[in-house]
């Protein structure tokens, strides 16, 4: 799930590395646009159903955070 | 027909149903922000079945954010006010290039073309800095950004904001100048910088920026300034800023032009 997880963000911003950075927004790696972009291809890709209120940003910060998310909503 | 939003929960539902279908979108929804414009009574939607238009009811004008399922573009479509919408976008327009298309045919006009700069974070910085302070006086603040942007395009903060941002340290200032900055985490945004007409080309921008670098420079610096702003882009070049492929166009509907066309 990681591995097609870094494929989607990578493809949204290729000039990050998402395997390293731990403060995407805090670093203003992320925009507010990415997350849009970014959300509207996981649901596609995993099937998990994102909501409005899951667009904060401190669950845009890291890969890690970014895959508890999704997987809080697949169990 | 706009109708106005009463309720977050109704709003996002209608949200949560276009993200999963996939949307363009021009802004992020914010539930605080939309909450609070709901307290207003200063959100009114328009549901077409391509998606939504949200708009954000001000004194002479309402702000629009859309949200176009993908593939899909804007419906002819008539504002009742006069609008602003800022299409931003990354190195190329792609999917926003047929909805701007839609909004032109409808009647908007470009009125502003922004680009962003972006400086990575140097420590140690010292700028020469002149009598540059932080700012005590808001409403001179005021007065000089509101002489210096104009209403629809410069995202300008009230009087009280101004006098809370001052509080903050966010204001410096020297006679005849002052720059406004917002600041969180590793990242900084110049928002405003302005200096009166009879303070220019004397050195005063530079002052301002090397101020706000000596305070903030370790941080991720940007900067969004119109493209054809030549004497700012400079400015900034010189700061070591660089564009970093977000651009922005700004589109205007004026009733009273629109009223006026035969």
């Amino acid at each position: 799930m990681k591995e097609k997880l870094l494929a989607i963000l990578s493809e949204a911003c290729p000039e990050v590395d998402f395997e390293t950075e731990t403060a995407l927004i805090d670093d203003g790696l992320l925009e507010s646009l990415d997350i849009v972009m970014i959300v509207t291809e996981i649901m596609q890709e995993f099937g998990v159903e994102l909501t409005v209120d899951d667009l904060l940003p401190e669950n845009f910060n890291s890969v890690d955070v970014l895959l508890a998310l999704i997987e809080s909503r697949t169990a | 027909m706009l109708s106005p939003v009463t309720s977050y929960e109704e709003l996002s539902k209608a949200l949560n149903t276009l993200l999963l279908q996939g949307v363009v979108i021009n802004a992020l929804p914010n539930r605080e922000a939309l909450e609070q414009e709901i307290r207003r009574g200063s959100l009114y939607q328009q549901q077409i079945s391509e998606g939504l238009l949200l708009i954000r009811r001000r004194e002479t004008l309402d702000r629009l954010t859309f949200l176009i399922k993908k593939g899909q573009s804007l419906p002819l479509w008539e504002p009742e006010r006069n609008t602003v919408v800022e299409l931003p976008f990354r190195n190329a327009l792609g999917a926003m290039e047929e909805i701007e298309a839609a909004f032109l045919a409808t009647g908007f006009r470009e009125i502003l073309s922004r680009l962003r700069l972006s400086r990575k974070g140097t420590e140690d910085v010292s700028f020469p800095q002149g009598a540059v302070r932080l700012c005590e006086d808001a409403q001179a603040a005021c007065r000089l950004l509101c002489e210096s942007f104009s209403p629809i395009t410069g995202c300008l903060p009230e009087e009280g904001e101004l006098a809370e941002l001052a509080k903050q340290g966010k204001l410096l200032s020297l006679p005849g100048g002052i720059l406004h900055y917002e600041s969180s985490g590793k990242t900084t945004e110049l928002r405003h910088l302005a200096v009166a007409p009879t303070h220019r080309r004397q050195g005063l921008g530079a002052l301002l920026v090397g101020a706000y670098l000596n305070q903030q420079g370790e941080k991720l610096s940007r900067v969004w300034t119109a493209v054809e702003n030549l004497p700012a882009r400079r400015l900034y070049e010189h700061f070591g800023y660089a564009a970093d492929g977000w651009q922005s166009h700004v589109l205007y509907y004026s009733k009273e032009s629109k009223e006026e066309r035969p």
